[in-house]
């Protein structure tokens, strides 16, 4: 989804746990972030939250081929971007020198 | 099929911009069809219902989600484009009055259910249309008895006469139902209902075989070979498709039959028919008294209706019947009853059913009716609800009013709410209506089919009744909102001009008073039927265990071919069925792990038939003033029946051979027979005789009762005297072949479901044309009895629970309405120096006199259609509804407590 206008880049919990996701699965669906996220993610918001993540440019889509003869739509499969890793490191980084506890 | 999500698609087009497709409804979508799919191919049928509609319930949380996430990325404007300014108010307001769209949904819902239902019913089991080509031009001919409007089946000889002579229905046909033991190569034989049918049958339905030909005039001829068409299931599941199927054989009872078509999917007319074979009936070979009984049917010549053709048929019936009359036939035997009969031409569902008079139909109707009742009066319940909140948004409306909305526009909006509300409930509905039909459809094949599924019915509910829930979401949109909507904007611009910024012109109208009243009234009655259905199925799950082990015994029913075919034996048909019933007893007691086997004409847990009695002149109970005689359930049962099920003869003697000698006339009765009938007093050699309900000539013979039997199959804590009749019992010895079918009970050391396959085994050896049915184990023969009486439970217990919830919303809001209206005058009170206690009873003294005076409407109406063992439970059910009410009452009395006399004054 791009965005039209530049934005202050955030990282919110649920957008670190779904960074945290993909870069420990490399690509995953929206159902299987909800798996893997044990409960943390919902199905009626995670799409909302990768829609916005993708806006913020921290992951990148792509979409599956159709699956045959179902007459089903395709999947789209989301993996994390340069931008994301960077966002995910720098946080992560930063808490560990906030929170002692974190990084031990 | 369509896959799952489409519908929502296409309506999440019309709401969000094509990004927001792109990127959050289309992944979501196919994430949930590819879920949808993975169940599919692992036959998850209750798991694919489950992700549709986790995904129709995720739907409406993203719907919040992305408003929410769009709203904080602009700064607060929501972008939900082509989304109306009613529907996203909507929306909205469902969330934020998440009470409201709760309790709103699970009424209409409810309401929007029973409609489903019963519109389901009327049109696939009252009034279905046909899956023929031109279905509604197939009609019935039955005989009625003019004088008791009873339905009498049609003979030979009126077939005959009907086709040679009848122009209004020029394609005439008949068939007669039979049951025959189908075996194909060496499986065991199975006991398939096929219909013995004219071969205009298929000119008449304009049906032709998938694969080789239908049945032709030529094999209706004695001499010709037995030939059979099949079904597309029978096909498939018996023959594995063979397309080389057409001239392979199988054998019907003891008779083969060459394969010489197929029929296309779905074709399984008259009722639920697999198989057709030539009806070889020639009137010349029956003298007209015992002329067989058949079902005519046939085609309405082009332009004719059944109207139409009824005349016709009229004159014919009494041409034929002054014909008969000359012949000296039947009807020269008896004239009087010949001349009652009048042919009739009727749609051809009621030539199947019979029983659905008009009386049945009416019934049908009118529980359409009053579901559609339904929906008004829990509209009727949501629309003050609405009201409710209408009221706390009145100043919102005045300001909207300011600027210029009309009162049309205002009234659109508050539709709008309603409709979007009222289609959440309708998709709760509906996908509750499908769980329900499934449970409803089982039931009725079960009850009226034996489980066989007519072909024009079906377990999913059908594309005209959802047409149909969509009607009626609109007529509750248009209650729950219109209504409000008429009286929020009435004398809008005086109210406008009147009132200060706290609005506060809003009243309660008398209809409203007069509803909240009544359903609470209806609050207080509605669990008398739960509770009494709730006492009738826990009274039969107690009888299933009374005196029994009903894990322990399998249950059967025998019946045989009786079809007059080539190579049967000489013997009559009831000296077969007994040497063969007696024979499989035999070789059953033999088999290691069956510990015993008997027959009856019924078997404890079923219903037994009910007739009157009268006792000799010894002493007696005291009977029935209002009947004059005694009802009795009876029974006639093998001499070994108490043995093997275990029930030992209390006084008196068992049954022995001596007993089934002619004029022996002995009976057995229960323990509950000589409390209930003869008071407690001894019933050995007390006499008892039947009394007929149309003669009382007094002819009848007397039995003597020569033994008493423990009860068993009966709740023994069961006191209710209008169940006398099915806890007192009288036994008769069952003389071999006195019943026509008969059942066996078998004894077995383990699970007896496990013999089952072993009992049709036996019984294939023993006679190929033995039909075993109906097989199963005790407990499961008294579940059967028990599933309406719990669909009945369910469905009475939700209605209840509708109605307590409404009526506690209903309450609460009136209450907070009454104390946000009053604001001012409250902090008045407590300024002037009112004491809490007082203030309360002033604010709330109207509503509570409205909320007792219903329940005491209420509990006067349960206590008079209740029985009288249920007075006490009323009366603690009064008391709770007072407690629940009361709780109902407590987040407005607190919150008028709250209320500051600076506050209320500053309102001004």
């Amino acid at each position: 989804m791009p965005s039209p206008h530049p934005r202050l880049l955030t990282l919110s919990p649920k957008e670190l746990l779904v960074l945290e996701l993909l870069l420990r699965h490399q690509e995953l669906y929206g159902l299987q972030l909800v798996a893997a996220s044990r409960g943390q993610l919902k199905r009626g918001t995670v799409y909302v939250t990768l829609g916005r993540m993708e806006e913020k440019g921290y992951i990148t889509s792509k979409l599956d081929a159709p699956p045959s003869g179902t007459g089903g739509m395709p999947r789209r499969i989301y993996t994390v971007t340069a931008l994301g890793r960077r966002m995910f490191m720098a946080w992560t980084s930063g808490a560990k020198q906030l929170v002692p506890e974190w990084g031990r | 099929m369509r896959p799952p999500g489409t519908l929502l698609r296409a309506v999440a087009v019309r709401l969000f911009a094509a990004n927001t497709i792109d990127y959050v409804i289309d992944p979501a979508i196919a994430d949930m069809q590819a879920e949808y799919e993975d169940a599919s191919r692992r036959g998850l049928s209750w798991r694919k219902r489950w992700i549709c509609l986790r995904g129709y319930l995720s739907f409406f949380a993203m719907i919040v989600a992305h408003g929410r996430a769009v709203r904080a990325m602009n700064g607060g404007v929501t972008r939900l484009r082509g989304l109306s300014l009613d529907v996203r108010l909507a929306l909205r307001l469902l969330v934020k009055h998440l009470g409201l769209t709760v309790v709103g949904t699970i009424a209409m819902a409810f309401a929007i259910w029973s409609g489903i239902v019963a519109f389901e019913f009327y049109t696939q089991i009252m009034r279905p249309a046909l899956p023929l080509a031109g279905g509604d031009r197939i009609v019935g001919i039955v005989m009625v008895d003019t004088a008791t409007r009873g339905e009498r089946a049609p003979t030979l000889h009126d077939f005959v006469a009907w086709r040679e002579a009848l122009t209004s229905v020029p394609d005439l046909a008949a068939y007669r139902d039979r049951n025959w033991n189908l075996i194909v190569g060496d499986a065991a034989p199975e006991p398939v209902p096929v219909a013995e049918i004219s071969a205009a049958t298929f000119r008449v339905l304009r049906e032709r075989p998938v694969l080789g030909r239908p049945l032709v005039e030529a094999d209706e001829k004695p001499d010709a070979p037995w030939v059979v068409v099949i079904g597309h299931d029978v096909w498939q599941s018996r023959f594995a498709s063979d397309p080389n199927v057409i001239g392979r054989e199988l054998r019907l009872g003891n008779v083969p039959h060459t394969i010489v078509g197929v029929m296309p999917e779905g074709f399984r007319f008259p009722l639920a028919h697999g198989f057709w074979v030539p009806l070889r009936l020639d009137p010349v070979n029956y003298p007209r008294q015992q002329s067989p009984v058949l079902r005519v049917f046939g085609r309405l010549a082009p332009g004719a209706t059944v109207e139409t053709a009824q005349p016709e048929l009229t004159v014919l019936g009494v041409t034929l019947a002054r014909r008969s009359l000359g012949e000296g036939g039947a009807a020269a035997a008896s004239p009087d009853t010949h001349k009652q009969l009048e042919p009739q031409v009727v749609p051809y569902i009621d030539s199947i059913f019979g029983g659905f008079s008009a009386d049945s139909t009416s019934e049908v109707f009118s529980g359409n009716l009053l579901s559609v009742l339904l929906v008004f009066l829990v509209c009727g319940n949501v629309a003050l609800l609405m009201f409710a909140r209408a009221a706390t948004r009145e100043n919102e409306i005045l300001l909207r009013t300011a600027l210029g909305a009309g009162r049309g526009r205002i009234m659109g909006q508050l539709f709008v709410e309603a409709l979007v509300l009222a289609m959440v409930a309708a998709l709760v509905a509906v996908t509750f209506a499908q769980l329900a039909w499934h449970s409803l459809f089982a039931m009725v094949t079960e009850n009226m089919f034996d489980n066989r599924v007519p072909f024009w019915m079906h377990s999913s509910v059908s594309p005209r009744t959802l047409v149909y829930a969509a009607l009626l979401t609109l007529v509750a949109a248009a209650i729950a909102g219109l209504l409000p909507g008429l009286k929020v904007t009435r004398g809008i611009g005086t109210r406008l001009r009147q009132s200060g910024p706290g609005g506060g012109g809003l009243r309660f109208g008398g209809i409203w008073t007069v509803l909240i009243v009544m359903q609470v009234a209806v609050m207080a009655i509605v669990p008398t039927p739960v509770i009494a259905i709730y006492g009738d199925a826990v009274k039969g799950a107690r009888a299933a265990k009374a005196g029994l082990v009903p894990e322990q015994y399998l249950a059967a029913t025998m019946a045989m071919d009786r079809g007059k075919v080539p190579g049967a034996a000489d013997a009559t048909f009831t000296d077969r069925f007994t040497a063969a019933t007696q024979e499989l007893e035999r070789r059953l007691e033999a088999e290691p792990g069956v510990t015993g086997v008997t027959v009856a004409s019924v078997l404890p847990l079923m219903d037994h038939p009910s007739r009157q009695i009268d006792v000799d002149e010894g002493r007696a109970a005291p009977a029935d003033r209002t009947v004059g005689h005694r009802w009795v359930s009876s029974a006639s049962v093998a001499l070994d029946f108490f043995d093997v099920l275990d029930a030992p003869i209390l006084s008196g003697r068992a049954f022995h051979s001596g007993d089934l000698l002619p004029g022996a006339r002995t009976v057995i009765v229960n323990q509950s027979f000589a409390q209930v009938v003869l008071g407690g007093n001894n019933p050995i050699g007390r006499r008892l005789r039947y009394v007929s309900l149309t003669q009382q000539n007094g002819n009848d013979p007397w039995y003597q009762v020569v033994g008493v039997v423990r009860d068993f199959g009966i709740d023994p804590e069961d006191r209710d005297p209008r169940r006398d009749s099915r806890r007192a019992r009288v036994y008769h010895p069952l003389v071999p072949g006195g019943s026509y079918p008969v059942r066996m009970a078998v004894h077995t050391t383990g699970d007896p479901l496990l013999f089952a396959s072993r009992l049709r085994s036996i019984a294939r050896d023993v006679e190929p044309t033995l039909q075993i049915s109906e097989i199963a184990r005790f407990d499961q023969v008294a579940a059967a009895g028990a599933r309406t009486m719990t669909l009945l439970f369910w469905a009475f217990l939700a209605l209840a629970f509708v109605v307590v919830l409404l009526s506690l919303t209903g309450i609460y809001s009136v209450l907070s309405f009454t104390a946000s209206q009053r604001t001012r005058e409250v902090g008045i009170r407590v300024a002037l120096g009112g004491r809490p206690g007082h203030v309360v009873a002033v604010l709330f003294r109207g509503p509570m006199t409205q909320i007792v005076l219903g329940i005491l409407i209420g509990l006067v109406i349960a206590d008079r259609i209740s029985e009288g063992d249920m007075v006490r439970v009323i009366a603690v059910y009064g008391c709770a509804v007072v407690a629940i009410s009361a709780l109902a009452t407590l987040g407005p009395v607190r919150r008028a407590l709250r209320i500051q006399p600076i506050d209320a004054l500053r309102a001004e």
